[in-house]
């Protein structure tokens, strides 16, 4: 994808979200409630106290990762849209490994997020495989490994993975050592967002400021062109695949050790396709990419509160980050260069 | 080319190639000059050596006479006059053994058309050989070279670069001249 001078990028982020913001309003009327209060409450809700940007900050760290991960794939020309299973895939790893540790807290978080991201990778692996080999569109595959990964988690939480001391269908707990602690008492926020945002950087980093993303750029923007230049194009678009599953799997590890402790079924509430989302609003700019990851993360923190407050059902305002990325995308169109 | 045989071994031995179609296979459009120029091995060990890739391009696009504002200017932005000499920049960059060049003057006006034409002699001057695939034989007489004309996947015997035009079109045709 092209890079966007970062005004057009501003003017763009601004008429979406005021046309956000306007749907958000226009759904408060139709629940028969004040919007000011609507909005209000949503605004407290997701940045009006630590407890609330807490929340945001919980929220924002598989966000923000996925949306990494989606960012990667899309800039470099893979369009890995099964980060969901991917993101499972990190939070096996990490449930399974996790409760082995008592000691050690720092080890045994390297371990885990190790091998959640290990897993990540590993779970995209059989799409880049067929991909590169027999063909088959990547579209295809990694959304349909979502759904092996999202049978595999409710088999193993049934099974092997199932707590032995517990009759729900959940992991045994991570111990309390291992898990991320909250960083300031009265907000659940921990050291997983800056694992996140540092993630954010550093892949901007390598992408705009690296041989090997300028590599990945040109592969991303021109395949034949890059080919025929005689870049290893094979090489990285494996190497894409791999990234952005290892840190979707990382979004999963994270998930585990800094927020539930555990894995059961259902796990995800769509942190792998909210990611996408924030991927297209932020147009695969690993910075943009994360803001929206944030942003999207605060609607969600700041729905719940303006559900509680107001009586706006918090569904309604799930329709604001789809609405966002349709102005963003409708905006984009038709530009040459713009794509996905 | 894509898809067939395999890009880095020819590259690895010494060829250079220019595409038929410059916007899609010659260069990366979106990107700018110099960024097209360090592919496909940009300089910088850790991070990109940003100021060398802009001394390159200078350097290359000064010497072929490149009309562009900046090294900065995206590739797509140029006339396809001047992308086809950005091509051959970077292909010759690297004083290659042998330089393939598919078509490489279609739609160029008649002064870049000579320019590549010239870009590519002085290369087998520095010692390279060149294969120019060309549908025009007014433009293949123009390198002085052996011709063998293509017909129905046949490969004729070599013709002598003063081989007349009418004769060439024969050969083209599967005429016997």
């Amino acid at each position: 994808m092209k890079a966007e001078p970062l005004t057009r990028r501003f003017g763009i982020a601004a008429v979406a979200f005021a046309a956000a913001v306007g749907v958000l309003v226009g759904l408060a009327f139709l629940a028969g409630a004040s919007p000011v209060d609507a909005l209000r409450a949503l605004a407290e809700g997701a940045a009006g106290s630590p407890a609330a940007l807490g929340e945001t900050a919980t929220r924002a760290t598989a966000l923000v990762l996925t949306a990494l991960g989606a960012s990667v794939a899309f800039r470099a020309g893979v369009l890995n849209i099964g980060l969901e299973g991917q993101f499972l895939a990190g939070a096996v790893a990490a449930a399974a490994i996790g409760p082995l540790f008592s000691a050690s807290p720092v080890a045994a978080r390297i371990a885990l997020l190790g091998a959640a991201a290990l897993a990540g990778a590993l779970w995209v692996l059989p799409a880049a495989w067929l991909e590169m080999r027999r063909g088959v569109p990547e579209v295809l595959s990694t959304i349909l490994l979502n759904l092996v990964a999202a049978a595999a988690v409710s088999g193993l939480v049934r099974g092997a993975l199932q707590d032995p001391a517990a009759d729900y269908p959940q992991s045994r707990a991570l111990e309390e050592a291992v898990r991320f602690a909250p960083l300031a008492s009265g907000s659940r926020a921990t050291a997983a967002i800056l694992v996140a945002l540092a993630l954010a950087l550093l892949t901007a980093l390598v992408l705009e400021r690296t041989p090997l993303g300028l590599k990945l750029r040109a592969t991303g923007l021109a395949p034949a062109a890059a080919r025929a230049i005689g870049l290893p194009s094979a090489r990285l678009r494996l190497l894409t695949f791999a990234a952005s599953g290892a840190l979707a799997g990382l979004a999963g590890g994270l998930e585990v050790a800094a927020v539930t402790g555990r894995l059961y079924d259902p796990f995800s509430a769509g942190a792998g396709y909210t990611g996408i989302a924030a991927a297209l609003l932020g147009g695969s700019n690993p910075l943009a990419a994360a803001a929206s990851a944030v942003l999207f993360a605060g609607l969600g923190a700041g729905s719940s509160a303006m559900q509680r407050d107001t009586g706006i059902p918090g569904a309604l305002a799930t329709i604001v980050p789809g609405v966002l990325v349709l102005a963003v995308l409708a905006a984009r169109a038709r530009r040459p260069g713009n794509e996905p | 080319m894509p898809g067939h045989g395999d890009p880095l071994a020819f590259r690895a031995a010494g060829g250079a190639f220019v595409p038929a179609d410059r916007r899609e296979e010659g260069l990366v459009a979106a990107l700018s000059l110099s960024e097209n120029l360090a592919l496909p091995d940009p300089p910088g060990r850790l991070f990109l050596d940003r100021r060398a890739m802009r001394a390159h391009a200078e350097e290359r696009l000064a010497a072929l006479g490149v009309k562009a504002s900046s090294p900065a200017a995206s590739a797509g932005s140029l006339s396809g006059g001047n992308q086809q000499k950005v091509v051959l920049a970077r292909e010759l960059a690297d004083r290659p053994v042998l330089l393939v060049a598919v078509h490489p003057t279609r739609g160029l006006d008649l002064a870049s058309a000579a320019a590549v034409r010239s870009l590519i002699l002085e290369a087998c001057g520095m010692g390279a050989a060149a294969l120019v695939v060309t549908a025009d034989p007014d433009e293949a007489r123009l390198f002085g070279a052996p011709i063998r004309v293509v017909t129905r996947g046949r490969l004729s015997a070599p013709c002598v670069p003063e081989t007349p035009v009418a004769t060439l079109g024969r050969l083209m045709a599967g005429v016997a001249p």
